[in-house]
């Protein structure tokens, strides 16, 4: 077992290393209170930006709070909106992408050039158009978000499906006198999802950037709810004598950012 | 083994395909894949199509049980014509006419189960109940030499020849009348070939399915069907009873491809070059008799010869215009 385990890590160091990583993210992302039972948002002027301490391990920001806890507690919130809402975009990106790269024709040239549209768009340019116009609350960010992102899944999902639509199994479900709505999801979507999981992995760093970069630009998550993003922003002013409020939520983005990217290099180099 | 029961089950009427292409915005003139064919399939009767590849016979096969739409012409199936049905009418037709395909790597979906696979088209048409339906794969899995145990892997678990057995399982499931075999051994080794084909011949004497057989394996099509029809360039060039034709060729065509199947394993034999040139493009065939350009016996009347059928034996017609030709023999190639 040990043994396998061991030669797992030599074969695939990366995705080894990436899961793992992950794996103790999720687990602090599911259960903050468990790492850091102090309340992220108790607020101690008396005790402002103090330095990591055996007491505060990252130290406190200009407010006295604690900035490990913000930090634990922000994984969920951060990390949960970036996932979300890519979840969203691949659900209808990639639905939407199979259909048109199976039925053709007319909606497939319309939801094309839509798509072609959105992605014309700088995506962090996007982002803050559509918080600016829509507002600024976690709801709107996810939508700002799925957004974004919705064309890179129809394209790959859009591409998938007319390579497996091209397959045989494809006209042998319609001799068997299956209907379009079956063969789209019991047959293709199938073969189409692990195009779009590639997608979603590829996406998943560029996405937890722009999250954060909008949270600093104020237009994400409203305080006092601890973010990644949204601390950066806060801890801007005292960066230069209390850099621990920054580099703390930073790192945090880099790790995080980190484990995606050795997964997605992980499955890539694929033996 | 031929007519089971004899009555007319498909029979197509001046079938055409023309595959539309285009460049840009404008139409270009159309690839002619099937043109003007005729034939009638009888109950119980194994009817094969051969012809060299880009021939069109795997379209023709498609186009008579409207896998493909035709271009022209008329299609009836047990006396309904089934030309103009659009494809909500054909589904509950579906059932009646099956296809086993060639590639049987690509024709089970990678991610369904053998099972599920084999089930689909029972539920779809609503044969077995919930409660049922396993036996009936269990069944089906059985009469194509497979144990039912298989239901539960994937297709990636399996070798060629069980994929095909699977295939061949998944098109019977549905109690079908017309069985499409589109070259169901070509992609399969050779020492496996012989099984299917065994297999496909036992279930079709037992059931008295009609099946039109994809070949260009002329031994084969020898072995397993009672009428046969050869197609050069989208255009059924000859046909009539196997042992007839293949005896008796009257087609300069049918007599190339005959004399091209080596005698012996492994026997030397000079280099055989049978027909000049290569197939034309379909997309402008040759004016007159379409294989004219290549034909050893042409004359000068081919070209403007309108390939309309003559027969030459009870049962076996050709589109050839000259009943002149010296004797054949398979042993010999046909020289000018």
């Amino acid at each position: 077992m040990t043994a396998q385990f061991a030669s797992m890590i030599a074969r695939r160091p990366a995705l080894t290393m990436g899961m793992a990583l992950a794996l103790a993210i999720a687990v602090v992302a599911l259960l903050p209170g468990l790492f850091a039972p102090q309340p992220p948002n108790a607020i101690d002027v008396g005790r402002a930006l103090l330095p990591p301490s055996a007491e505060h391990w990252f130290g406190t920001d200009h407010v006295g709070r604690d900035v490990y806890a913000r930090v634990v507690h922000g994984a969920r919130v951060t990390l949960g909106i970036v996932a979300g809402s890519l979840a969203l975009s691949a659900l209808f990106g990639g639905v939407a992408g199979t259909i048109a790269g199976y039925l053709r024709g007319w909606s497939d040239l319309f939801s094309g050039q839509l798509v072609e549209v959105i992605l014309s768009f700088p995506p962090i340019f996007l982002g803050v158009m559509i918080t600016g116009i829509i507002g600024s609350n976690v709801a709107n960010l996810m939508l700002a978000l799925s957004i974004v992102y919705l064309p890179l899944f129809f394209r790959a999902a859009r591409s998938a499906a007319m390579v497996e639509s091209a397959r045989p199994y494809v006209e042998a479900a319609q001799v068997l006198g299956a209907g379009e709505g079956r063969i789209l999801f019991r047959h293709l979507l199938p073969n189409v999802l692990p195009a779009v999981l590639t997608q979603y992995i590829i996406l998943f760093p560029l996405a937890l950037q722009i999250q954060a970069a909008l949270g600093f630009l104020g237009l994400g998550v409203q305080p006092p709810t601890p973010d990644w993003g949204a601390s950066l922003q806060e801890s801007k002013d005292y960066v230069l004598y209390a850099s621990w409020t920054a580099i703390f939520p930073g790192l945090a983005l880099v790790v995080s950012s980190l484990a995606v990217i050795l997964i997605g290099r992980g499955l890539q180099s694929r033996t | 083994m031929s007519g089971a029961n004899g009555r007319e089950l498909l029979r197509l009427e001046g079938v055409s395909k023309v595959f539309a292409q285009r460049r840009g915005f404008s139409r270009t003139a159309g690839l002619r894949a099937v043109t003007d064919a005729s034939f009638t399939l009888a109950g119980g009767e194994v009817l094969a199509l051969v012809g060299e590849s880009g021939s069109g016979k795997s379209t023709l096969g498609r186009t008579a049980i409207r896998v493909v739409e035709p271009t022209a012409g008329d299609i009836w199936l047990e006396g309904e014509r089934i030309t103009d049905l659009d494809r909500r009418q054909l589904r509950p037709l579906r059932r009646k006419m099956q296809m086993v395909f060639q590639d049987p790597y690509g024709s089970l979906n990678p991610r369904i189960r053998i099972g599920a696979a084999v089930a689909e088209g029972m539920r779809l048409h609503g044969l077995a109940s919930a409660r049922t339906l396993r036996d009936r794969v269990a069944q089906a899995l059985e009469q194509v030499g497979l144990r039912p145990e298989i239901a539960d892997r994937f297709p990636a678990a399996l070798s060629g020849g069980q994929r095909q057995r699977v295939a061949i399982a998944r098109a019977l499931a549905v109690e079908p009348t017309v069985i499409v075999a589109d070259e169901p051994t070509s992609a399969l080794d050779v020492s496996v070939q012989a099984e299917i084909i065994d297999l496909l011949k036992a279930l079709q004497s037992r059931q008295a399915l009609s099946m039109l057989f994809i070949s260009h394996d002329l031994r084969v099509v020898g072995d397993i069907s009672d009428r046969v029809m050869v197609l050069y360039l989208g255009r059924i060039v000859e046909s009539g009873p196997t042992g007839q034709v293949f005896r008796d060729p009257a087609h300069p065509y049918t007599r190339a491809l005959l004399q091209a199947v080596p005698k012996h394993v492994g026997a030397a034999h000079g280099k055989r070059q049978l027909l000049k040139g290569e197939l034309p493009n379909p997309v402008s065939p040759p004016s007159g008799c379409v294989f004219h350009p290549r034909c050893p016996f042409a004359i000068e009347a081919c070209r403007s010869a309108d390939m309309s059928h003559r027969e030459v034996a009870p049962g076996q017609v050709t589109a050839c215009i000259r009943d002149d030709l010296p004797a054949f023999d398979a042993q010999r190639e046909d020289r000018t």
